[in-house]
């Protein structure tokens, strides 16, 4: 089967690999689909992520198809949420019209991370066969697109509307004359932004690629919409969270004040050796066990080179400059972010990207290395990036087949041995989830509970809460208590956080009198405590 | 044809993920985000037994020691030394070791070191010199507290107790108790205290009244909820005495057999040691024929 695309990508189309060559694409992408739902059923679980940023969402959400605005309804002054955009909780809202237990929400997630894969394939389709099909397997196997596609968080659907605006535009592109096609193209292409902050880099590579490539209307009209959409969203909320946090020296201490030019090139350069040295292979390569580190360090050096050449290929390859753009300012804004964030979590949204770029860097250095290949002109440096290098018969499929059959294996074990860890909660949180249960049914419906996960409590126990403050001043905690008029406090015994321990305990010392234990377990040793009246 | 997957696979995709929803659907149809709570330990545990376990108290220390290796704010750092100091006592409250109580003191006075503008820093270490039986000091410590929040209940508490049974200042106890008070009408103890003084003045009604008030806060306290972290056992003592010195007043200046009967087994059923309620029921013999029971 002859694809008429193929010939618009690199200079000379490399052959097909026998492997499929007798199988439609078709049915390829359609075994890819159930393979990764298939991937999904085993990894599913009904339970929360225990992130609370899911819960969160899920709150704004409800509130939403309640008619109670874009507010935090789980604190106690129900205040307008200033930070989070508002596609992703609106889309959750919806689908809790449909269930009080979250696993139809979830349902819808997974599937939207299914389509990306079709997105995927839709975009990169041109590409040859050797990068494509590995393309797409790495992304239908890809351990944290599972695991992110099944816990409710915005980087699924942010990833499913970047690969949807790139879609349209290809299609505006390919018929100017539909004005249908180009306004939807439009309104797409602000959903990213709408969807989560750091999509500022996909409007911003949008706009730049649009007039590098002279598609002034598309830039303009994406400019224009971006504008609205954010002045609507900042008309109700004039302050902006992100911003602040992204020049603060630590949003956990607010008195520590703002960053200046000089930390935050350090900053700069601590997010740099994060991100290249653990992080994105941690994104690419998932380890599911304890490996010696020589090998994190090689798989990191090794994938990180090839992303680096890959993406200076990417501003050679004709229609792929996008990808550069938006790579560089999404690592821009990365780099700025606090160090203590910095995780993989923020890398998921562009794991189609990095494996795109992974493997045209796999593919130019197999390339240039294999001495049948004809070489272009230039110096090392140019004929390295260059777009126009062409595979040789055998070996560099071979090559890129082999390396992505190794990140597969890596992926799949992540997935399959993650998936168990998701399914029952810990002890810590099992105890949580059970104070939780004894406030919702112990407690009147004006009670407000302050806790470690405020907001995981609230979905849990249906009561109002609020965060401690982050002070090792009793008073100022006591004070909190009294001011936002808490009526019970879960004093946890949480594995991953010390704060209740630093925070809330010395409080509770400090004052015995102002607090009673009404519900207690242990392993670990979790309480409910009244507050008592002055 | 490949141009457009969904043109193709119009009805593949929408039924696969139909299935697939509503597999998910059937596997988890029983699941219920909402369950039971777990059943409690004890519902009617001890705040102090519970928080103050041993395992609890040492991971907080370590804990807020891996706080202060952190911080560098000079007021976060002295609370924080404060909090550790607290946690330290606690441990010693439980355990009765002293190299507990010399830790709880070394972190109380590095945390005066380093902020020295919190009263409550000063009340404690004044907690410590009392325990130690280092009067003189904790007296110093106490005055400290009041100079810089006078109306710092707790030092006026302390205080005037240890200038009453420590140091025999009984003028300096009563104007410090009434003031205590003017503070907080609730405070346990003061009464008890002001009964006594009043009693050693011959002030026998103004005595009945502060014994009444000390026995009428005790029980409204009873149900847990006090208003300022004072000791269960001292409270207990002072509403005790209290119910003995109403039955005493009961039958020797106020005849009144059926309050001072009341009272008397008030006191009976809250005093815990055997030889002092022989002791008491010695002495009510004096004044009216006590049954055995």
């Amino acid at each position: 089967m002859t694809n008429k695309f193929k010939a618009n990508t690199l200079d000379v189309v490399p052959p097909r690999l026998h492997l499929f060559s007798t199988i439609g694409e078709s049915v390829r992408i359609r075994f890819l689909i159930v393979l990764q739902l298939l991937l999904f059923a085993w990894q599913f679980s009904p339970q929360l992520c225990t992130n609370g940023d899911n819960a969160k969402y899920l709150t704004l959400g409800k509130a939403l198809i309640e008619g109670r605005g874009y507010r935090n309804i789980g604190e106690p002054e129900a205040p307008v949420e200033p930070q989070y955009p508002i596609l992703f909780p609106a889309l959750l809202g919806f689908a809790q019209l449909f269930s009080d237990n979250y696993i139809f929400p979830k349902i819808i997630i997974a599937i939207i991370g299914s389509l990306a894969v079709v997105l995927c394939y839709l975009l990169y389709r041109t590409q040859p066969n050797h990068l494509l099909w590995p393309l797409l397997t790495l992304v239908t196997t890809s351990g944290l697109i599972a695991e992110y596609s099944l816990i409710l968080m915005s980087e699924i659907p942010y990833l499913f509307f970047s690969l949807l605006a790139l879609y349209l535009r290809e299609k505006s592109l390919d018929k100017p004359s539909s004005g249908l096609i180009f306004w939807l193209t439009v309104t797409v292409s602000v959903m990213p932004v709408n969807c989560r902050s750091i999509g500022l880099a996909f409007s911003a590579a949008w706009i730049i690629d649009n007039i590098w490539s002279k598609h002034y209307r598309l830039a303009l009209m994406h400019a224009v919409g971006l504008i609205c959409t954010i002045a609507i969203f900042r008309s109700f909320v004039p302050s902006d969270p992100y911003f602040v946090q992204l020049i603060q020296r630590n949003s956990y201490d607010p008195d520590a004040g703002f960053v200046t030019p000089a930390e935050m090139g350090t900053r700069i350069l601590q997010n740099l050796s994060r991100y290249g040295g653990i992080l994105v292979r941690g994104a690419l390569i998932p380890f599911a066990h304890n490996l010696p580190p020589f090998v994190g360090r090689i798989l990191s050096t090794l994938s990180l080179g090839c992303i680096i050449i890959g993406w200076l290929r990417a501003f050679f390859i004709p229609g792929k400059r996008f990808v550069g753009i938006y790579l560089l300012l999404y690592a821009g804004i990365l780099c700025m972010w606090q160090p203590q964030w910095a995780g993989e979590r923020f890398l998921v949204s562009i794991i189609p990207f990095l494996y795109l770029m992974l493997l045209y860097g796999l593919d130019a250095l197999v390339s240039f290395f294999d001495p049948s290949v004809p070489r272009p002109p230039g110096d090392f440096f140019s004929r390295l990036s260059s777009g126009t290098i062409a595979p040789s018969r055998y070996h560099t499929p071979l090559t890129v087949w082999a390396a992505a059959a190794v990140i597969m294996a890596f992926n799949l074990d992540y997935g399959l041995v993650n998936s168990g860890k998701r399914k029952e909660p810990t002890p810590d949180w099992r105890n949580f989830y059970s104070c939780a249960d004894w406030v919702r049914i112990h407690t009147p419906p004006n009670a407000v509970v302050m806790s470690r996960k405020p907001e995981l409590f609230y979905l849990r126990s249906k009561r109002k809460g609020l965060v401690y403050p982050f002070t090792h001043d009793v008073e100022k905690v006591i004070a909190t208590i009294e001011e936002k008029g808490a009526t019970h406090v879960v004093h946890d015994n949480f594995a991953w956080s010390a704060t209740t321990a630093r925070y809330l305990y010395p409080a509770i010392a400090a004052h015995p009198e102002r607090f009673k234990i009404v519900y207690a377990l242990k392993d670990p040793d979790t309480f409910v405590l009244e507050v008592l009246p002055k | 044809m490949n141009v457009l997957l969904f043109k193709r696979d119009a009805f593949f995709y929408p039924l696969l993920f139909a299935a697939w929803g509503a597999f998910i659907l059937i596997r988890y149809h029983s699941y219920s985000y909402y369950n039971a709570p777990l059943p409690s330990v004890s519902a009617q545990m001890n705040l102090t037994d519970a928080i103050g376990k041993q395992q609890t108290i040492t991971k907080n220390i370590e804990e807020l020691q891996k706080s202060l290796g952190e911080e560098k704010d000079v007021v976060e750092r002295g609370h924080i030394e404060h909090n550790i100091g607290t946690a330290y006592y606690d441990n010693y409250k439980s355990l009765q070791r002293g190299d507990l109580l010399d830790s709880a003191q070394a972190y109380y006075e590095q945390s005066i070191r380093t902020l020295s503008t919190v009263a409550r820093f000063y009340y404690n270490l004044g907690r410590i010199f009392t325990e130690r039986r280092e009067h003189l000091k904790a007296k110093a410590n106490y005055e400290k507290a009041l100079q810089l929040e006078p109306n710092h209940v707790l030092a006026l508490h302390n205080l005037a107790l240890l200038n009453f049974y420590e140091l025999g200042n009984r003028d300096t106890a009563k104007a410090l108790l009434e003031k205590a008070l003017a503070v907080k009408g609730d405070l346990p103890i003061c009464n008890y205290v002001l009964g006594e003084i009043a009693l050693q003045q011959g002030r026998y009604e103004a005595a009945l009244e502060h014994f009444r008030r000390e026995v009428n806060s005790f029980s409204m306290f009873s149900g847990g909820r006090q208003s300022v972290p004072v000791s269960r056992s001292a409270m207990n003592f002072a509403a005790s005495k209290s119910h003995l010195e109403l039955a005493i007043l009961y039958s020797t200046r106020f005849i009144d057999a059926k309050h001072a009967q009341a009272n008397f087994h008030a006191y009976l059923r809250l005093e815990p040691d055997p030889q002092r309620r022989d002791a008491a029921i010695a002495e009510m013999k004096k004044y009216w024929v006590v049954k055995d029971q």
